[in-house]
């Protein structure tokens, strides 16, 4: 008579030998093997009993004051990033135009204006004098939230930070 | 599932209420993790605040390949290896430290101590497991503990299906053995 293997008894107890009639006609019959599944059995009951771990009753607060914290380090320092970052193109422009002036640069700009003689830029430019708007300046506030939207987008989010608010959440 | 997606996007969305709840849900794997893999007591609650910094901050990437309580268990288990390692502590050896056996702990010959041994089987058990080789520790908690799959304990601990299986049944047949050869049954389970 073939004894039981360890193999098989675990298997007949996790269930994946359930209702194997060699494996239960064996336990009936022979004592080694029946004490060995005791052994078995006793030994799964225990081992599902849970380990005393003990993490104090405040950990899930500890921890989401810690991102909150963290998270407000992340703020500061974006502010300073965008602020640093605009004050560097302020700087960069003034130094162009201090070093290439005024009237150069409004030169080359409307020189450029050939390049981009589109006819919707020319009916864009009349529907806006229509409206009493002022193109240029139009143009510049959106060139200004799109510059920061960049920034945002870029130089943050490709950090990770994947739930810190934005700059235009920080707007809001 | 739909739920979990849901609690992913309240996160995402920074509601820290939600990740909480996520804490909630979670810090029984993660403790159970930790603690079975880290031998000192002193660093398991800063361990499991580790790793649930590092679900907060890598959300994002979290793909829904798999399950959300694998993934987590996948960041809780290498958190661990990298902290062994800086402790240098030697890993997967599949050698049991001497200082884990009872008979070199208690000195069970004054009967005394035969009978303090006695009273707590479930210790006993606790401390021929901790004795185990690290894989088989892990296994064992993963599979009993948090009644989780082959192949969810393979995706965590970066093992083929068959190894886990292999490890878990090799790991019960020797803890069983040691047991038996320190304690007559009717001493273990009266």
């Amino acid at each position: 008579m073939r004894h039981l293997s360890d193999t098989e008894i675990q298997e007949y107890l996790d269930g994946s030998r359930a209702g194997d009639a060699r494996v239960e006609s064996h336990l009936k019959s022979c004592p080694a093997c029946r004490e060995h599944y005791r052994y078995y059995q006793r030994l799964f009951g225990e081992l599902e009993q849970d380990v005393p771990f003990e993490l104090s009753a405040t950990f899930g607060h500890r921890v989401v004051s810690k991102i909150e914290t963290s998270r407000a380090k992340d703020v500061k320092t974006r502010l300073v990033t965008v602020a640093s970052t605009l004050v560097g193109a302020a700087v960069g422009i003034g130094a162009v135009l201090y070093f290439v002036g005024w009237e150069t640069l409004i030169l080359t700009v409307r020189g450029m204006g050939q390049y981009f003689d589109f006819p919707w830029l020319a009916w864009l430019r009349s529907a806006l004098a229509d409206a009493n708007l002022h193109a240029p300046l139009l143009g510049l506030g959106l060139l200004a939230l799109l510059i920061v939207w960049l920034i945002d987008q870029w130089v943050f989010r490709s950090k990770g930070s994947n739930a810190a608010p934005t700059v235009f959440h920080l707007l809001q | 599932m739909e739920n979990e997606r849901a609690l992913i996007q309240q996160i995402l969305n920074g509601d820290t209420e939600a990740f909480r709840s996520l804490v909630a849900n979670y810090q029984r794997l993660v403790g159970h993790i930790v603690f079975r893999m880290v031998p000192q007591p002193a660093d398991h609650e800063d361990l499991c605040q580790d790793v649930f910094l590092k679900v907060y901050q890598n959300l994002a990437s979290f793909g829904y390949q798999s399950k959300l309580s694998t993934w987590i268990g996948r960041i809780a288990y290498t958190t661990c290896l990298n902290y062994l390692k800086k402790k240098r502590v030697p890993l997967f050896d599949d050698t049991t430290p001497e200082h884990a056996s009872l008979e070199h702990q208690g000195g069970t010959d004054d009967p005394s101590d035969r009978t303090a041994v006695r009273t707590d089987l479930s210790q006993r058990l606790r401390q021929e497991v901790d004795g185990l080789p690290l894989k088989y520790r892990t296994i064992l908690t993963l599979y009993h503990l948090d009644q989780l799959s082959y192949a969810e304990i393979g995706a965590i601990m970066d093992l083929p299906e068959g190894t886990v299986k292999s490890h878990l049944f090799r790991a019960r047949k020797l803890l069983k053995e040691r047991l038996m050869n320190k304690y007559p049954q009717e001493e273990l389970w009266p």
